[in-house]
C-alpha cells in the first residue's frame, strides 16, 4: 500500500526508530511499511494517523 | 547502524540465541548421555529467555512478526498437507499391493501428521468461534 510516511517523517525530522518507538512497533516494521512490503493493521494505521495528527486515508492510498 | 544494550534488535537476537542455545544444549546433552541435565539446561534457558522478555521495555516482537509467523505457519501446513496427501495414500496403495513394507518410523510419521492436523483443525474451530 502506498504511503506518505517518509514524507511525514522528514517534515518532523524523525527517524524510523523515533516513529517506531512512538507507535510501539519495531523499526523494521516501519521500514517494511514505508517500502510497501507490509500493510499495517488498522490499529497501527490509526496510531500513525493520530501521531501525525491526520487521517488514515491521508497517509495511505490503495493504488 | 550500531546496536546498543537497549536496542530492540539486541533483545531479539539475545532472546532467540538463548532459546537456540537451550535447544542445542538439550539435544547435545541427550546425545552425550545426560538427558536429565539436558532437560535442566533447556528449562534454565527457557526461564532466562522468558525473564528477559518480561523485564525488557523494548518492543521485541510486533504485529509484523505475528504476520510473518502466521505466513510461515500457513505455508508449513500447506506443504505438509500436500506432501501427506500424495505420500500416505500412495504408500498405502503400494502396501496393499505388496510392493512395499511400512517401516515403523513411517507409521510414527503418519501418527504425527494425523495428530498435527487434528490440532490444526481444533485451532481452526477455535479461531472461527472467536470471530
Amino acid at each position: 500500500m502506498k504511503n506518505r510516511l517518509p514524507e511525514l517523517r522528514a517534515e518532523r525530522g524523525e527517524s524510523q526508530a523515533d516513529l517506531a518507538a512512538a507507535v510501539e512497533v519495531t523499526r523494521q516494521t516501519i521500514n517494511s511499511v514505508e517500502r510497501e512490503r507490509y500493510d499495517p493493521s488498522l490499529e497501527l494505521a490509526m496510531d500513525l494517523a493520530v501521531h501525525y495528527d491526520t487521517t488514515v486515508e491521508d497517509i495511505f492510498t490503495n493504488e | 547502524m550500531t546496536t546498543t544494550a537497549t536496542d530492540p534488535r539486541t533483545y531479539r537476537t539475545t532472546y532467540t540465541a538463548i532459546w537456540a542455545l537451550g535447544a542445542i544444549a538439550f539435544a547435545g546433552l541427550i546425545v552425550a548421555g545426560y538427558p536429565f541435565v539436558g532437560s535442566l539446561a533447556f528449562f534454565l534457558a527457557a526461564a532466562v529467555a522468558i525473564g528477559l522478555s518480561a523485564q525488557s521495555e523494548a518492543i521485541m516482537f510486533d504485529e509484523r512478526d505475528e504476520a510473518v509467523f502466521g505466513d510461515a505457519g500457513r505455508w508449513t501446513i500447506a506443504i505438509v498437507g500436500l506432501a501427506s496427501a500424495v505420500v500416505f495414500p500412495t504408500m498405502t496403495a503400494l502396501r496393499a499391493l505388496d510392493y512395499v513394507e511400512w517401516p515403523l518410523w513411517f507409521a510414527h510419521l503418519g501418527y504425527f501428521v494425523a495428530g498435527l492436523f487434528a490440532v490444526w483443525f481444533a485451532m481452526v474451530l477455535l479461531a472461527r468461534y472467536q470471530r
